[in-house]
């Protein structure tokens, strides 16, 4: 059939990716309408991200699952107004779970018996000899990260848990690639000062 | 001695290549003077990058989550109506409306008669744009686009008519044939090589076409694709040649990539193109409440596309890894299968046959160079 060509030239000619943005475009115009399949298919698409991303910063897998979801319940304060295409939404919502993470950070710090550097309990109470190797430094590298800046935590968090590259890490956190790159260095410089205790090289 | 800005530079190729996988040893044999200073960093991102590897997402976290929004989303729709704003307002509000609907109506009407090039040209497709964004009737909205279609065409026309050069875009069925070249609509195409294979290719079909009129009355064309129509609604039957979506009645080609195993009454989204007999032929359906899905063919990159150092290419489909002819349906896309951690210690993986997706960017994963860069949005919470 002549049309087996058609259907086969739209599967493999690049242009059609913008038909990609016009379904996203479509998709945002149901969405601001608060059209719940739309809402829904927004959500089931950025959820693992985000989730991924809080996971990355946090210990414990409920509080995870609070700060995602309350990402995405305040999306809906913005949702009119984000302008309609996918990236600056997924830039709205790893900005809003770093400042939530950094927020529950705060406040868990901030209690006076409490203190980050004496700290040598898990967050339910295991001490860190009962529990495998692998949860442990898991749970250093979480420590270790919580000391960086919350600028440092956020470029770590988006290359390491979501695994983009450096444009698409410059593009969410609206900066150029090449302040990216230094503060990735310097945040990695710093990560590893934490974790092992001595001075980076330089 | 490198400079800060190139040691930032080889840092970041050093560290795209760990993420796709080398060793430590595999990324420094190719900068033995920076190692010493590498090695450090690279461990560390080693570690860091370990951690991410193990996280996964449980599906009834997600469901929970969905749930909460949803339910957020209704509570604060229905809390808003009118009813809910101070009469002053209301009644201010009203005003605002009344003037510029007034306003809009006038320079609608004054528009409709308004040529490609003309000020009032882009209030015309305003306008209709938002008809067709207000008709919620897909046979409405088919009838609209056709009726628009139609006008570009005459636009075009006029053009010719009056000897005028101008950019023009419009859709039609396309027509080859050796004697009369390429045309569109009845107006002929002057097109480069590339452009002419493309055109045999596109022979019968309807086609939407970009470019500039010149004064010969010829079209130069820049650009040159299916014209593709989206088609949204209920599922009402399901054959095996055809499916009714909305009362419309669109048939299936053995190659058409359907994402999802819809029944009658889903709800489904359909790519289709227009067929000479006035039929519609999806290319692409799935059902409107999953994820958006890449169809699972092998992927391989094209030669024009940019490639990041050691990262995944951008996925393109290879015609020649389809599917077999008759198996139409796709299988959804190979990810780990979820393990649902409800704090009881249990492996649910694959619960509810639901997987989870990698944290690759589905919706951009035909990224081009053409997505806009988003506008700067202000923080929602303080700065540091």
């Amino acid at each position: 059939m002549i049309w087996t060509n058609w259907l086969q030239l739209y599967l493999t000619q690049p242009s059609y990716s913008r038909l990609r943005e016009s379904e996203t475009e479509l998709l945002f115009a149901r969405i601001q309408s608060m059209d719940p399949h739309a809402l829904a298919e927004l959500h089931d698409q950025l959820y693992p991200q985000v989730y991924r991303y809080v996971c990355y910063r946090v210990d414990d897998p409920h509080l995870c699952e609070d700060i995602t979801a309350e990402v995405f319940v305040r999306l809906l304060d913005v949702l009119h107004t984000r302008k309609n295409d996918i990236q600056s939404v997924k830039a709205w919502l790893f900005g809003t779970a770093n400042h939530l993470v950094i927020d529950h950070l705060r406040q868990k710090y901030r209690r006076p018996v409490e203190n980050i550097d004496t700290q040598n309990h898990l967050t339910d109470g295991t001490s860190p000899e009962k529990v495998s190797d692998h949860h442990f430094v898991q749970h250093e590298l979480r420590r270790a990260l919580q000391k960086l800046t919350k600028e440092q935590q956020h470029v770590l968090s988006l290359r390491f848990s979501q695994e983009l590259s450096i444009e698409e890490t410059a593009q969410l956190m609206k900066k150029s690639v090449s302040a990216v790159k230094v503060l990735q260095f310097r945040a990695l410089a710093a990560l590893r000062k934490h974790l092992i205790g001595s001075d980076p090289h330089d | 001695m490198t400079n800060r800005s190139n040691f930032n530079d080889i840092f970041e190729h050093c560290l795209s290549a760990l993420l796709a996988g080398e060793t430590i040893d595999q990324v420094l044999a190719a900068y033995p003077e920076q190692a010493s200073e590498l090695r450090p960093l690279l461990l560390a991102a080693a570690k860091a990058g370990m951690k991410s590897a193990q996280i996964t997402v449980p599906v009834s976290a997600r469901a929970r989550s969905r749930a909460r929004f949803l339910a957020e989303a209704e509570r604060r729709a229905a809390r808003k109506g009118w009813f809910w704003m101070p009469a002053r307002a209301l009644g201010t509000l009203a005003l605002i409306l009344l003037a510029v609907f007034a306003s809009l109506f006038v320079t609608g009407l004054a528009s409709a008669e308004s040529l490609p090039g003309q000020p009032l040209y882009p209030v015309k497709r305003a306008v209709e744009q938002a008809q067709l964004a207000l008709t919620t009737s897909q046979t409405g909205r088919l009838l609209l686009e056709e009726r628009f279609d139609q006008r570009r065409v005459g636009e075009a026309r006029q053009l010719i008519d009056t000897r005028q050069s101008q950019a023009v875009d419009f859709a039609g069925f396309m027509v080859y044939d050796e004697l009369n070249g390429c045309q569109v609509a009845d107006i002929r195409l002057q097109l480069t090589a590339e452009q002419e294979i493309l055109a045999q290719t596109l022979n019968g079909a309807y086609v939407e076409v970009r470019g500039n009129l010149q004064p010969d009355g010829l079209l130069a064309v820049d650009s040159l694709s299916l014209r593709l129509f989206r088609i949204s609604g209920e599922l009402l039957e399901m054959q095996p040649e055809a499916w009714v979506v909305d009362g419309i009645r669109i048939s299936l080609a053995s190659l058409t990539q359907i994402v999802g195993q819809p029944v009658p009454g889903d709800s489904v989204s359909v790519t289709a193109i227009r067929l000479a007999d006035e039929r519609f032929l999806a290319l692409s359906a799935r059902e409107s409440s999953l994820e958006s899905a890449e169809p699972t063919y092998t992927f391989k990159p094209l030669p024009t596309q940019t490639q990041r150092p050691s990262t995944t290419p951008q996925p393109v489909l290879s015609p020649e890894d389809s599917p077999a002819d008759d198996d139409r349906q796709t299988k959804t896309p190979e990810v780990e299968p979820t393990s649902v951690d409800d704090g009881d210690g249990g492996d649910h993986s694959g619960e509810d046959g639901e997987a989870t997706r990698t944290p690759e960017d589905n919706s951009g994963s035909g990224k081009t160079p053409e997505t806009d860069e988003p506008s700067r949005t202000p923080d929602p919470t303080d700065d540091d």
